[in-house]
């Protein structure tokens, strides 16, 4: 982690975008019908409720209803549906 | 479009998109996904099927590959397309519209017909047109304008130009000339701003006496004196008479409107009437009135067709009479609408004198206006001076 915590301080104190940096996932939502994840590490579990996928960060879960997946490549993921809550597990 | 059965679904679309492969539109159906994938990664798709042990189903095909399939084949439809593009490609390679922004005092159809002679006018080659040159030939055309700039986009050109300020009239102080007079009439002022007056207040005039003489004589009396030429300036004012004359018959016609109305429509090419159906008039007499007219236009391209609508109203002619003192009193009325409009601005009506003749159908009048008026009018000294230069 020591090399972690280095890139950290590099960042934050270049103020650099920490997703480049450290590889942390960028997340936007579009009102509560959309989220775009960005660097992430693959999807974990699919269902039509909850999806997990993998980031840096942890394992991201996003709960919800009529769920889908738009969009999905190496970089991008792009979940379409009516969402109520987005959280990390670990 | 696929389906992908098996418990190891998502780590065949993590195995997939690590791969670069492009997957969207993933529902969740049953125990498996349905998802969309490019046709082109079908061996990626089920290398990795096996690997996870997926099953893999097609369920259709779609998108815009799929349609051209279905096109292949058809000749005649490639050739519409092809055809299409280069119609596309040649008509957007002539001028179409050209906008002039910005003149004031020089009317844009000078400059539109000044670039038709250059070359730059509707249905140009878009090619053949160079801005800058335009933009120079243009300066150098007009002088009121100080800058143009030529733009064209797409087929539209926009000349924007800005002019110069306004130059002052320029009154002209050194050739020498006289102040005549432009009218019979009675001196009641004169004052000269440069020359010599020749005529005093209640002097009679008639029209091109010198009022004002351009020669000045320098020197005091008795020294030695010589004479030299100016532009002689200053103002006179007069009375004048106006002789008038008028005579108005007593029987009059007027139109008399029946209330009844007829309306037309027409269509017209090239600003010609193609009047296809017409009411009939018979015998009737009808003022036309234009109700509305509008111009037909493609998006922001004008069609030269435009539609007219017209109203005809119907009125019959009246024989009237009118009175004596009617006769009169519009008689007096046209004399003094006749001696206004004679009338400069810095002139005044005094009085008029009329006097009416009475026959039976017709009433004459002779007036007489008097008048406050400017007279004097300027006259280029040449002949005068080159006669005073003989003498000497």
């Amino acid at each position: 982690m020591k090399k972690m915590d280095i890139r950290r301080g590099v960042s934050d104190a270049l103020d650099l975008p920490k997703e480049i940096m450290l590889d942390l996932p960028l997340i936007s939502l579009t009102g509560r019908e959309e989220i775009t994840v960005e660097n992430h590490k693959g999807i974990l579990t699919y269902g039509e409720e909850s999806i997990r996928v993998g980031t840096k960060a942890g394992i991201l879960c996003i709960r919800g209803q009529d769920l889908g997946l738009k969009q999905l490549t190496a970089e991008v993921l792009v979940i379409t549906g009516k969402l109520v809550a987005l959280e990390f597990l670990t | 479009m696929i389906k992908v059965n098996g418990f190891a679904a998502e780590r065949f679309m993590n195995m997939l998109s690590y791969r670069g492969v492009y997957l969207w539109d993933v529902e969740s159906d049953g125990a498996g996904v349905r998802l969309k994938a490019p046709l082109g990664s079908m061996d990626i798709l089920s290398m990795c099927a096996e690997k996870t042990g997926c099953r893999l189903e097609v369920k259709g095909y779609g998108g815009f590959p799929s349609k051209i399939r279905r096109y292949k084949g058809r000749q005649v439809l490639t050739a519409g397309i092809l055809l299409f593009a280069v119609g596309l490609y040649l008509l957007s390679s002539f001028i179409w519209v050209i906008r002039v922004e910005g003149n004031e005092r020089v009317p844009k159809e000078d400059i539109l017909t000044y670039c038709q002679e250059l070359g730059l006018k509707p249905a140009a080659w878009k090619r053949g047109v160079d801005p800058e040159e335009i933009t120079k030939e243009i300066l150098i055309q007009f002088p009121d304008i100080s800058w143009v700039s030529v733009d064209i986009k797409g087929t539209d050109v926009t000349i924007k130009v800005a002019e110069t300020i306004e130059k002052a009239e320029v009154v002209d102080k050194v050739t020498p000339c006289n102040v005549v007079a432009a009218m019979d009439g009675v001196i009641l002022k004169i004052t000269a701003e440069r020359g010599t007056p020749m005529v005093k207040e209640g002097d009679v005039v008639k029209k091109g006496d010198v009022l004002i003489s351009s020669a000045v004589v320098i020197g005091l009396e008795g020294e030695e004196q010589h004479t030299e030429y100016v532009a002689a300036e200053g103002t006179v004012t007069a009375k004048i008479w106006l002789q008038l004359t008028d005579e108005l018959p007593l029987a009059y016609e007027e139109k008399v409107y029946t209330g009844e109305t007829k309306t037309n429509r027409i269509l017209s090419f090239w600003g010609k009437d193609a009047d296809f159906v017409h009411p009939s008039l018979e015998e009737e007499q009808a003022d036309a009135e234009i109700l509305f007219q509008k111009d037909l236009a493609l998006g922001d391209f004008k069609v030269p067709i435009s539609i007219k609508k017209e109203q005809y109203r119907i009125y019959t002619l009246e024989q009237r009479n009118r009175t004596v003192d009617e006769a009169k009193a519009e008689l007096a009325q046209t004399l003094r609408e006749k001696t206004e409009k004679c009338l400069s601005p810095y002139g005044t009506i005094e009085k008029i004198e009329v006097h009416y003749e009475e026959y039976t159908d017709c009433v004459r009048v002779k007036g007489q206006a008097v008048l406050t008026e400017r007279i004097e009018e300027k006259h280029t000294a040449e002949e005068g001076r080159d006669a005073i230069d003989g003498t000497d």
